[in-house]
């Protein structure tokens, strides 16, 4: 009697023990299956979607009223659906640099001291930071900055659209942006790009100066230039 | 008997034991849960499904695009036949190409960009990281190479493409982009591959000490989407006036 008492107490603690084994596991295995995506970068990813699908629900409405305003114009016979493609094909042309544009903004100009030849990856930096402040246009030396646009230096020269410009020369930069953040960020903010640039590059090398400009005037791209060429590209049809 | 009676004792410690080792993980599992790794693992289920979420809604927004984009192709060959209109729409169909702003095909190059594998920041020099800089010293070779259109982690780069960093994030037009970045880029192929193979900034970058991950392959046909696809123009042009 009291063999067989032990013989079930003994099923009943291995029972609880396999009992807990198994919550145990059941446990680990939802630890696995939410992934070991921690929830900072979850919650990133998710802003991340969101911001692109924002953007392209924006470009969605925008194509779909477009298309609504072709179809009914091309419908009724008014003749002036060639009027939403010409606004769009101005878009395009401003979009892509080939027409000059005006407004508030600002202008780098950096003057190489004796002696000293202007980098390239200088005036790369400071595009770079005006694109990543939301510049809608920027010209460097007048030279329109494309998206096929290469900085780079050649000898004594820095090539901007394949055009020359010696390194020993003024280099100017100017680039339209919102004028709301002008004063309060863009260029305390490229004043102190310039206060590194030149703290890495030594006092006498050159100088930097950055003003604002109600009326920057930015270039078409010149018709010869490179970002033209477009034979390597086949437009899908 | 009396193996008898020391087996049962054996057998009672050992029960003892496991009885003990169980409670004492039930205990920890308790006070983890009061912890709260329980939350924790319901916060991350729940942000699971919403991101689960956005990208079926990215999905179902891609799919609208390109529908809406062949409409438009469509409904703008019929204007073909007007003869005011023919001119506006070559003009239109080139401006689209020179913006960025139609996807492009041809021959040329992918090349990708990682960080040095399991980057200690505490050994490892800072250029081990791919930083903005980098990326943007890269998409200038490839202009200089001759590229005609590049994109960057399947985003076309334009005349407004900013490519950034927000601490040890790069960011494209805005968005976080994570390693392995890719650029693909249609142009002649031989004089890009000559102009990154020859630069020495990415000999150094990719020399032992450093150990950035950089790796280059042709490809005979490739497809660029426009930057259509991914984005509206309007809030890229709205400070610009025509003088």
């Amino acid at each position: 009697m009291k063999k067989k008492w032990i013989q079930y107490a003994s099923i009943l603690i291995v029972c609880v023990f396999v009992g807990l084994a198994i919550a145990l596991l059941m446990k680990n295995l939802n630890l696995i299956n939410v992934g070991d995506t921690s929830i900072q970068e979850l919650q990133n990813q998710i802003i991340d979607y969101q911001k692109k699908n924002e953007d392209l629900n924006n470009r969605n409405t925008r194509l779909y009223e477009y298309l609504r305003e072709l179809e009914e114009e091309l419908a009724s016979g008014r003749g002036e659906s060639y009027l939403h493609i010409v606004e769009e094909k101005e878009q395009y042309a401003l979009f892509a640099g080939l027409r000059a544009v005006k407004n508030a903004g600002v202008v780098i100009t950096m003057t190489p001291l004796e002696g000293y030849q202007m980098q390239d990856a200088v005036v790369r930096q400071f595009v770079n930071e005006l694109s990543a402040l939301g510049a809608q246009a920027i010209a460097v030396n007048e030279e329109r900055k494309v998206a096929t646009t290469e900085i780079r230096t050649s000898q004594d020269m820095i090539l901007v659209n394949g055009v020359s410009y010696a390194r020993t020369e003024p280099f100017e930069i100017k680039a339209i942006i919102d004028p709301g953040k002008i004063d309060s960020y863009v260029v305390p903010y490229l004043l102190s790009i310039s206060d590194n640039i030149k703290k890495q590059l030594s006092d006498d090398a050159l100088t930097i100066a950055i003003r604002k400009d109600e009326h920057v005037l930015i270039p078409a791209l010149n018709e010869d230039r490179i970002a033209y060429q477009m034979e390597l590209l086949e437009p899908v049809e | 008997m009396t193996s008898q009676l020391t087996h049962k004792r054996i057998l009672a410690m050992i029960l003892v034991m496991i009885i003990g080792f169980s409670g004492g993980i039930f205990i920890k599992t308790m006070l983890r849960v009061g912890e709260g790794e329980d939350v924790d693992i319901t916060a991350i289920r729940q942000a699971n499904e919403a991101l689960l979420e956005e990208k079926e809604r990215y999905g179902a927004l891609q799919a609208q695009n390109a529908d809406l984009e062949d409409r438009k192709r469509i409904l703008l060959r019929r204007f073909e036949d007007y003869e005011d209109t023919g001119g506006i729409l070559s003009e239109l169909r080139e401006n689209a190409w020179l913006s960025g702003m139609t996807d492009v095909e041809g021959k040329g190059i992918v090349l990708t960009l990682d960080d040095k594998p399991d980057y200690d920041p505490l050994v490892d020099p800072i250029e081990s990281v791919i930083h903005d800089s980098t990326v943007n010293y890269v998409v200038n070779l490839l202009w200089s190479g001759g590229a005609r259109a590049v994109a960057f982690n399947g985003v076309r780069l334009t005349c407004v493409s900013e490519i950034s960093c927000v601490g040890p994030v790069i960011l494209c037009y805005g968005i976080r982009q994570m390693p392995p970045y890719v650029l693909e880029a249609i142009g002649p192929v031989d004089a890009m591959r000559d102009v990154l193979e020859k630069d020495s900034y990415l000999a150094h970058l990719t020399q032992s000490k450093i150990g950035i991950r950089f790796t280059v392959n042709t490809q005979e046909q490739m497809l660029l989407p426009s930057f259509s696809r991914t984005h509206d123009i309007l809030p890229y042009i709205n400070l610009l006036r025509e003088p």
